[in-house]
């Protein structure tokens, strides 16, 4: 019951005035935690440990021995390390022991306002001097080596040229951050074009304004960028990792030689009912309660458990492969392998070691120590791996060359150290998987609910035992159809039994056996099922709607239960039965005021009771769908999921379908201005919608506004 | 008529009777209120002071014993105190010899700091919304007045424009500067309410060039070295601990770890080492209501200094957009409310001086133990001859959330914790401390009492008992909290049993599933431990594990019974004091002083300070406090280290017996349960390495068990040596790497005993 009263107040809470206390923030213990792809923190042990903090220059001769602003930070291969010291209009360099050894003020004129630094194998530093508007190129020492201002093109580009990022390849491109772009320069100061656009992605609202507006106005409508890219860094692999604002495909990025985005993306996991308006709701409105069931990088919800749209400063990758981003908001430090699942996160806002205020920038050195950057304190901290995170690295990495047998080990020894780290129970599901052990790949896959090796080896272990049994499964599945074609034969002769019998009886009110069995009659003849309703009107008995809304509720929630792991949209500790309802029942409820009040005043002939019934009606093909599919699911898994979707889509369509024939047959109307009275009523049900949230945010507000006057009389003294 | 006249205005009928019925009850509240505010005289005239503050003055002896001299300034208002052993002269406060004032070095505000015996905060009770004041004696004490005594002087402050005067007392005794602040010598005379009082904020400052560092109780404490100044950040920020519990008391802050570590001190202690010199404050009477400042050199200006700070009443701030008080109104922003009274209590510091050898923390802890054991404040737990236990937490059971009901989930029965002591047993573990946690059935809605049917229910815990009978060497703690409790424990009265702040506002946290928690007032919380250990009467053998006495202390201002801070600490004393007199042992979390002098077991000690970019070490002078007298575990469990080895070197630095925290089912059970910290658990997977590690300790710590920690010391970052009473010194090397140090090579991530040292 905790879970249902959660999001009920977690949703009033948000509405009203977004106050929360979040179990997180309140729990003890170590800062350090994987988040699966359920977006739930688990804690795992200390992964990285802060050895030194480098508060300033440490003594070297220089006017100013502490930084201000610094906003970038570079280890080359020899692990020397250059701050860009924005601030002081500065680049500072230290050894790998922490000394500095040179401090760079500009070789030919000063810096102004520098905000990026790449150092090639060779120790050529390459500046992005943002207020000069270049990009320079010095050599080991510090002396002038060239420059490269906004780079010639055939292209028309009267931008201003203002470097911030850079990295430059091996071919000796420079890559920078522009907007929505990385730029290429060639080494003559050529452009090279632009690369890894970002999604711009659809936005509804836009498509609408662009449809009703005037030529005029269309002048005036600002062009919809695509997010901006924040950073980025060059890989062992050649690879352009980069961090941005786009939150359709995922902001963190990992770019080929043409600019493809090859890293993890987001996807939504196959979902039975994929109701678009709810879907909606989900994305959109309640986004903040019921994120959590998708993958993302960073997370949805900061220690406060406040929502938040995570915005990744630097980014940062090892000879490994392993990715390493700074998110700005929550402070945390995020670590990921190399397919995107997240091996740790730490770090976090505090005045404390260990934490942040304002992180600008991270590197990792041969090592494997990471150094922060942070702009606020003026500080780099130095966070050294346990021998736990570099188990956790060993191993992805040994199960990424290939040595699955190698990382089979490794993973056990993580699970010595944490039983219960996601990753390597996937690692050893994987391991399995490769050593064709399918039922254990499958146990222990299903253990941390890693859907997709679940359904690799489920789909393995199907052919084995199909192979195994093949006479007794096809004798099983000959029975079962036969048993199935029995049951519809049967299920469509009571189906018109009770509708003719209801038809016949001209002067007896419905009974509810006769009611149910009539309804499910609407999937063999739809159009006369209606009609019966339309004129045998005074007879309907309103307790068949009620009972299958109910009916209804009661196969999602079986469904819940029985649905094949792969398949499932929702752990089943996560589902709220108040969610299901309102996500099941939230159209054709709101469709029975929504019509009723659109057909009475325009002519129509519909009385609410009969609204209210041909709606329930609209659940039938749900119902009937779902219950084969439920059980048909647990030999399907998730590389099957696009027909078993189409299914699921069918029983939309046919909600749909019967919405539209009621109306049509009820108010006996056109087909014109069937469609036509459509839109006026889903119009009104998102009128009702917003009417009813109204009232629920003005009556939080009420309420809180007569207890904080009953607070104010309880003080004692004045 | 009438009727139809009802019928049709029902509704405008109830909305104005409600509306009356607030009107009312709003009238009474303000009456009540304004009965409860402080009252005060408007007619105070601001009198002539006798301070000069051009007299530099100087400073006579007032009086002397073996150890000590102390002089007086009565110029300045100001004392010193010379070590007549080493010569080093502790100076109230600064003078030009100590940092340079003269030229624009400092303000004028700062420069009268740095010369001030004590300043005061006061808040107008006139202007709500002005926030506080704070004077400084270097400027604004403008009356002086100082009475003579045979031990010492007694100097009255009188800050006339706000017209607070207070006495303070200094004298000799035993050695020791004694620093006294009789209540009823604080006297205010106009419209001023003094809420904190800082002393001698500046006795012992020093700068950079005089080596040394200050101590304070920041988790098991911490040090701030002069030498490591360069390292520091650009802006060296101050720290501030609040003694036993967060001063300002929400609930969020006592849940909050974070908070809790950031401000909590469990002792009212400080030091500062100058050189081979050193001086020690404790604060030894009215310690509940006060906080310790540190300030390294860099805040302001270049002087390290640490101090007292006094609270005299509590503060609150109250969100206010547009209200009125009782005297003109306050808009926008919040008010400040004070309490009534001065918190009626007088207040005594005691300044112990060190020197040589003992200048250190490692002096400065022994001290403290001396002055604990001498005013029996220590318990002697550990008798000659025991042996070293190993201590072991178990996870019960919890409940799993799910679609409709909740899932019970068992990790450890009772008859599995017999189980797993006979197994130790057979192992050869004879000794152990193990702490039951989560046995009840209510446990996460703060019952008492209650062991889960799940588990074996009471007959399960009778066997456990009786089991112990057998084995008498285990000591098994049954975990409680009596402090806390949520909306659905049961016969909880929101009215008697909850604590209330100064503003009459119940101290509660609702939770985002709609539960609201509670802090329970201290006679409630004293009551229940009673019923308790009548519930528990059957169970002779079973001790009780305090998860929340040693960690909260708190004013509590409920109508019917209200607490002091300090009077709550009495309670909570009489608590334990109440067990104890069944003969049971008692087990603590969390070390605030007060509970030392009955615990015969402390766990989840801090091993860390919490980490302030001020702090340069952390060290373990909690531990060094109770060392030898009463057994310990630190929070780090063994089975949740990212490396068993670091963690056994830890313990090993601070002297804390092996802990692990297991269950004897797997720990994958505890996915989704409000456990998942402990992410490692599973008792068969643990138990080889865990009878290993207490062999390893048995074997080779054996000798310091029960032995005194004298010294501790980091001779590299990675390099300690702590020293025991017994000439035994351990050699404690965190590096990757083989050290060397006086003679020994300790290997990488090892350590090395040797006996018989020099000290």
């Amino acid at each position: 019951m905790k879970s249902l009263k959660r999001i009920g107040i977690g949703l009033l809470a948000g509405l009203i005035s977004m106050i929360s206390v979040s179990q997180t923030a309140l729990a003890a213990g170590s800062d350090n935690y994987v988040t699966g792809d359920n977006n739930h923190r688990e804690p795992i042990p200390v992964s990285y440990n802060v050895v030194r903090t480098l508060n300033n220059i440490g003594g070297y001769d220089d006017k100013n021995q502490y930084f201000n602003n610094p906003q970038d930070l570079f280890i080359d291969k020899k692990d020397n390390i250059y701050i860009v010291d924005t601030g002081n209009n500065r680049i500072v360099k230290m050894n790998s022991k922490y000394e500095t050894v040179n401090v760079i003020y500009g070789p030919d004129k000063a810096f102004r306002n520098p905000q990026g630094i790449y150092v090639d194998e060779d120790g050529d530093m390459y500046v992005a001097d943002t207020d000069n508007s270049r990009i320079l190129h010095m050599d080991p020492e510090g002396n002038f080596v060239e420059e490269f201002g906004n780079p010639e093109s055939d292209l028309q580009i009267s931008d201003s040229f203002m470097p911030t990022k850079l990295i430059v390849s091996k071919t000796g491109y420079i890559y920078v951050v522009k907007g929505e772009n990385i730029m290429a320069i060639d080494g003559n100061g050529v452009l090279r074009g632009y690369y890894g656009q970002t999604n711009i992605g659809y936005s509804f609202t836009e498509a609408l304004t662009r449809i009703f507006a005037s030529e005029e106005q269309k002048k005036f409508i600002t062009k919809r960028l695509a997010s901006s890219y924040i950073n980025l860094t060059l890989g062992d692999d050649d690879m352009i990792y980069a961090t941005s604002m786009e939150r359709e495909e995922g902001e963190i990025k990992k770019l080929n030689s043409i600019g493809t985005n090859i890293y993890r993306k987001y996807k939504t996991i196959g979902n039975s009912i994929r109701n678009p308006i709810t879907d909606f709701i989900e994305k959109k409105i309640l986004k903040a309660v019921v994120a959590g069931n998708t993958f993302k990088f960073g997370e949805y919800f900061d220690d406060y458990g406040m929502y938040m749209e995570p915005i990744f400063t630097d980014i940062c990758v090892d000879d490994q492969g392993i990715v390493t981003v700074a998110e700005r908001l929550n402070g945390k430090i995020y670590q990921y392998d190399q397919d995107g699942r997240m091996l740790v996160a730490f770090g976090g806002l505090g005045s404390k070691k260990g934490t942040f205020t304002r992180v600008s920038a991270l590197d990792v050195d041969s090592k494997g120590n990471i150094l922060i950057l942070d702009r606020i304190n003026g500080n780099i901290q130095v966070f050294e791996p346990t021998e736990f995170i570099q188990l956790v690295h060993d191993a992805t990495s040994a199960y990424n060359d290939g040595d699955y047998a190698e990382s089979y080990e490794l993973w056990r020894r993580v699970l010595a150290i944490d039983e219960n780290y996601d990753l390597a129970h996937v690692g050893i599901a994987r391991a399995y998987y490769k050593q064709e052990q399918y039922k254990l790949s499958m146990e222990e896959s299903k253990l941390v609910g890693d859907r997709d090796t679940y359904t690799m080896a489920f789909d393995e272990y199907k052919y084995v035992v199909l192979r195994e049994h093949f006479f007794l499964i096809i004798l099983i599945a000959v029975a079962i159809i036969g048993a199935v074609i029995a049951l519809v034969v049967v299920f469509t002769r009571y189906a018109k039994k009770g509708y003719w019998s209801y038809l016949n009886n001209k002067d007896k009110k419905m009974g509810i056996g006769q009611g149910l069995m009539y309804s499910f009659y609407t999937l063999l003849h739809p159009v006369d099922t209606l009609e019966g309703i339309r004129y045998n009107r005074k007879r309907i008995n309103m307790a068949v709607p009620f009972i299958l809304f109910l009916l209804a509720f009661v196969v999602r929630m079986a469904y819940l239960y029985i649905v094949h792991f792969p398949l499932a949209s929702i752990e089943l500790e996560d589902v709220n039965p108040v969610f299901e309802a309102v996500k099941l029942w939230i159209v054709p409820i709101s469709w029975i005021p929504a019509s009723f009040m659109a057909t009475s005043i325009s002519g129509g002939e519909s009385k609410f009771p009969e609204i209210t019934f041909t709606s329930a009606l609209s659940l039938v093909p749900f119902i009937v769908i779902n219950v084969p599919l439920m059980f048909l699911s647990n030999i399907l898994s998730k590389t099957q999921r696009s027909w078993y979707g189409v299914f699921s889509f069918l029983a939309y369509v046919g909600l749909f379908l019967i919405l539209f024939m009621a109306m049509m047959i009820l108010n006996n109307y056109t087909l014109k201005k069937t469609i036509g009275m459509m839109f006026v009523s889903a119009f009104m049900m998102l009128v009702i919608w917003l009417v009813l949230l109204l009232c629920y945010v003005l009556t939080g507000r009420m309420i809180q506004f007569v207890i904080s006057i009953m607070d104010e009389f309880k003080l004692n003294f004045l | 008529m009438v009727k139809q006249f009802l019928k049709e205005r029902l509704g405008t009928i109830i909305l104005f009777v409600i509306l009356a019925i607030f009107l009312v009850w709003g009238y009474f509240s303000i009456q009540k209120a304004r009965s409860n505010a402080i009252t005060f005289t408007d007619e105070y005239e601001e009198p002539e002071g006798n301070v000069d503050f051009e007299d530099e003055g100087r400073y006579v002896s007032v009086a002397k014993t073996d150890k000590l001299e102390l002089f007086y300034n009565e110029a300045k208002g100001a004392i010193q105190v010379k070590n007549l052993e080493s010569g080093y002269l502790w100076k109230g406060i600064c003078d030009n010899d100590v940092y340079d004032m003269s030229g624009g070095s400092v303000n004028k505000m700062w420069k009268s700091y740095l010369q001030s015996p004590i300043t005061i905060t006061y808040n107008n009770l006139k202007r709500r919304d002005s926030g506080a004041r704070t004077e400084y004696a270097g400027k604004d004490c403008k009356w002086l007045e100082a009475e003579y005594l045979d031990n010492g002087v007694s100097v009255t402050y009188g800050f006339t424009t706000p017209g607070i005067y207070v006495t303070v007392e200094y004298t000799l005794e035993d050695d020791q500067l004694v620093v006294r602040i009789p209540v009823d010598k604080i006297q205010e005379k106009a419209r001023f309410a003094v809420t904190t009082i800082e002393l001698l904020p500046y006795f012992g400052a020093s700068r950079n060039e005089a080596g040394g560092y200050l101590f304070y109780p920041d988790g098991s404490g911490a040090i701030t070295t002069y030498e490591k100044a360069d390292t520091r950040p650009s802006n060296v920020l101050g720290a501030s601990y609040y003694t036993y519990t967060n001063r300002f008391l929400a609930f969020q802050n006592l849940f909050d770890y974070d908070s809790y570590n950031r401000y909590t001190a469990a002792m009212p202690v400080y030091g500062i080492k100058n050189g081979d010199d050193a001086l020690f404050a404790v604060f030894t009477e009215g310690a509940e209501n006060t906080g310790i400042v540190v300030y390294p050199s860099g805040y302001v200006v270049d002087l390290n200094h640490a101090g007292f700070e006094i609270y005299t009443r509590n503060v609150y701030n109250v969100n206010a957009n547009s209200m009125s008080t009782a005297e003109g109104s306050a808009t926008g922003g919040s008010i400040q409310r004070v309490d009534k009274y001065l918190i009626p209590e007088n207040r005594e510091v005691r300044y112990f001086f060190l020197s040589g050898e003992e200048a250190d923390y490692g002096g400065m802890a022994a001290t403290y133990r001396d002055y604990l054991v001498e005013n029996d404040l220590l318990k002697a737990a550990i008798a000659p001859g025991d042996e070293m236990p190993l201590a072991l937490e178990l996870l019960m059971g919890t409940t799993k959330g799910g679609m409709v009901f909740d899932e019970y989930v068992t990790m450890t029965d009772f008859d599995q914790v017999q189980e797993i002591l006979g197994r130790l047993s057979d192992a050869g573990i004879n000794r152990t401390e193990v702490l039951l946690s989560a046995w009840m059935k209510g446990y996460d809605e703060y019952e008492y009492w209650g062991p889960a049917r799940q588990l074996g229910g009471t007959g399960g815990l009778k066997d456990l008992n009786k089991y112990l009978e057998t084995a008498p060497g285990n000591r098994v703690y049954l975990e409680n909290a009596f402090m806390f409790a949520s909306s659905e424990t049961s016969g909880m009265s929101e009215k008697d049993d909850v604590a209330y702040d100064g503003l009459n506002l119940e101290i509660s946290a609702t939770n985002m599933d709609g539960t609201v928690f509670y802090l329970v007032n201290p006679l409630s919380a004293y009551k229940r431990n009673l019923k308790f250990l009548d519930k528990l009467e059957k169970y002779d053998l079973l001790g009780v594990a305090y998860a929340d006495v040693g960690q909260y202390a708190y004013a509590d201002f409920n109508e019917t019974a209200s607490y002091t801070k300090t009077a709550a600490v009495a309670q909570l004393r009489e608590l334990l004091g109440s067990t104890a007199d069944t003969n049971r042992y008692i087990a603590s979390q969390g070390a605030n002083q007060y509970v030392y002098s009955y615990t015969d077991y402390l766990f989840d000690l801090r091993e860390d300070s919490y980490g302030f970019s001020i702090t340069d070490y952390a060290v373990p002078f909690l531990q060094m406090v109770v060392s030898g007298r009463i057994p310990y575990s630190t929070e780090g469990a063994g089975n949740l280290s990212y490396d068993l080895q670091t963690q056994k070197l830890k313990w090993i630095e601070y002297g804390a017996v092996p802990y692990f925290h297991l269950t004897y089912e797997s720990a994958l059970k505890l996915r989704d349960t409000g456990y998942e910290r402990l992410f490692s658990s599973t008792y068969d997977d643990w138990e080889g390495v865990m009878v290993d590690t207490y062999k390893e300790f048995r074997d080779n710590l054996s000798c310091v068990y029960g032995v005194q920690m004298t010294d501790h010391s980091y001779l590299t970052d990675d390099l300690i040596r702590v020293d025991y009473a017994n000439g035994i010194s351990i050699y404690i090397n965190y590096g990757g790497e083989e050290a060397k140090a006086e003679g020994v090579t300790v290997p990488a991530k090892s350590y090395v005993i040797v006996e018989g040292g020099e000290r």
